[in-house]
């Protein structure tokens, strides 16, 4: 039923950046009043020099999952004969974006840590 | 920056959408999100024909319609179990309707159970689940409305069904207000939501053509009775068997003045005997009619058991009145083999009643009380209408012996 979308991206693996989808979608949101689809996945691919990239795959589920847990609301605009969908935090939302960002830079924290443990570190330990 | 004509972005939509994309508004989002995509080609030079095929072909075969498998996913994702739970329950209710079923055609024990059971699932269980589930999927206001409405309805029908199977009281009330309920509130809303979505194709017209094909079918096979001629018919034949019997007591009446006139008046009791039975059958009738019709007053209900008795003979009642100790149905039956005795002692000839004997034994010993009183009825009359035949023969060879 579920199949896997490729996130692709170009230099890291969909692991990575699954689980901080979320995340990065609120925190672009958190920086400006407005985005639509095309224009996020352009950001980032613009902030990231085009490390990220990331897929509509990617990114509509998670916008839409995002709007249904109530973080983000949704406006139309006609814009040269068709419509596009503007995305904003809520109130809730922009709570959420605060709280992940903040996780999140824990969490890299956390991990750099983990990942410059030095020869003579792991030695004390032992 | 150059702007993709109407047509063009027509054209893309109906692309998206034949990729399997039903969600109107990930359809908006995936249009615009193409379009973009197709502009920036063409600002480095493109025609539209050959950006539009690169970029559908960007996404693959089945790129498009993932998205929206990969949107329907998270967004039900939560609600997964439930919905396990739900088609569960469903798939038992229906298999327990089934099975019900097949055991009352087949006159098997544990039919009602089986229905009770069913029900109880189909109407506790599956249908809030259904309705949960159909609410989290986010259906909107009017929606959720409509299917509030709806689910409360087909509620209220299912049970007076179960009641109507079980003979159960307010079946009729139960099964009205759910048919009102599903008829003028929830399937107007269902139109109109159909309408207001534009989405009304023929996965929306077809379940309202069977919702009240259905409806209409139910509504007249439920309220089915025999035609006018054979009600007529069966009325006749009551209202001949109180006729009958009435002239034979007034012809009964006569003759025992004239004996009184002579001076005869020991029948050895058989005339009271006679007078007994007349009356026992009487009450218990009226009795019968009266715990079914308790609204209609006395004089009135006695004219109805006389012309009218087969409006009472539809309904099922209770046959524990037939079976009290004093003046029952059992003192009946006795009070009968004693006249006959009697008849065969004073005349020397077997009475020879043609006595239902069966539908007697059935009513006083069936583990089952309930039964069509209107056949009762019909039976106690008839018993009556041969007793006092008999006590007119009687009477008649007193009066043979006088003169």
């Amino acid at each position: 039923m579920h199949k896997n979308i490729m996130y692709i991206c170009l230099m890291y693996s969909k692991e990575l950046l699954k689980g901080t989808l979320k995340t990065i979608i609120l925190k672009l949101l958190s920086e400006s009043d407005q985005m639509y689809g095309y224009q996020i996945t352009q950001k980032v691919k613009e902030i990231t020099e085009g490390k990220i990239n990331l897929t509509e795959g990617a990114l509509y589920p998670a916008l839409h999952k995002l709007e249904a847990d109530g973080l983000l609301s949704t406006e139309k605009i006609e814009v040269g004969n068709r419509v596009r969908k503007y995305y904003r935090l809520t109130q809730s939302g922009n709570n959420t974006a605060q709280e992940k960002v903040e996780e999140l830079k824990e969490f890299m924290e956390t991990l750099k840590s983990i990942i410059n443990i030095s020869p003579q570190k792991l030695a004390w330990s032992i | 920056m150059e702007h993709l004509t109407e047509q063009n972005i027509s054209e893309i939509t109906t692309l998206i959408k034949a990729k399997g994309v039903e969600m109107e508004e990930l359809v908006h989002d995936l249009v615009d999100h193409i379009c973009c995509m197709i502009e920036e080609r063409m600002e480095q030079g493109e025609n539209y024909t050959s950006a539009l095929d690169k970029t559908m072909n960007s996404f693959g075969n089945n790129g498009i319609r993932n998205i929206q498998e990969e949107t329907n996913y998270l967004l039900t994702k939560n609600i997964l179990a439930m919905r396990k739970t739900m088609h569960i329950t469903g798939i038992t209710a229906a298999i327990l309707l089934l099975l019900g079923s097949i055991f009352k055609i087949q006159h098997w024990p544990g039919a009602g159970f089986i229905y009770i059971l069913g029900a109880a699932s189909l109407c506790l269980l599956f249908m809030p689940l259904f309705l949960a589930v159909r609410i989290k999927e986010k259906i909107g206001k009017l929606n959720v409305v409509s299917n509030v409405v709806g689910t409360i309805g087909a509620i209220t029908m299912c049970f007076g069904i179960l009641f109507k199977i079980m003979y159960w009281p307010f079946a009729g009330i139960l099964m009205n207000t759910g048919g009102v309920l599903l008829l003028f509130i929830f399937l107007p809303l269902y139109i109109y939501s159909g309408f207001k979505s534009k989405q009304l194709k023929t996965s929306t017209i077809v379940p309202i053509i069977v919702a009240v094909a259905g409806f209409s079918l139910m509504f007249s096979l439920v309220k089915l009775r025999n035609s006018q001629d054979v009600t007529d018919a069966i009325l006749n034949i009551q209202y001949t068997i109180y006729e009958d019997t009435e002239s034979t007591l007034i012809t009964n009446q006569s003759i025992l003045k004239i004996l009184q006139n002579d001076s005869i008046t020991a029948h050895h009791g058989a005339n009271e005997i006679a007078q007994q039975i007349n009356d026992i059958s009487e009450d218990l009738n009226f009795a019968i009619a009266q715990s079914m019709h308790q609204e209609i007053p006395e004089e009135k209900l006695r004219e109805t058991i006389r012309l009218n008795y087969y409006s009472i003979s539809n309904d099922m009642g209770d046959l524990a009145m037939l079976r009290k100790d004093e003046r029952g149905l059992q003192d009946l039956v006795d009070l009968i083999k004693k006249y006959e005795g009697l008849y065969l002692s004073i005349t020397g000839v077997k009475a020879n009643l043609m006595i239902n004997n069966a539908n007697l034994e059935s009513y006083l010993n069936r583990t089952k009380t309930l039964f069509p009183l209107g056949i009762v009825i019909h039976d106690l009359s008839l018993l009556n209408l041969q007793v006092q035949r008999l006590h007119s023969s009687l009477l008649q060879y007193y009066k043979g012996k006088v003169s």
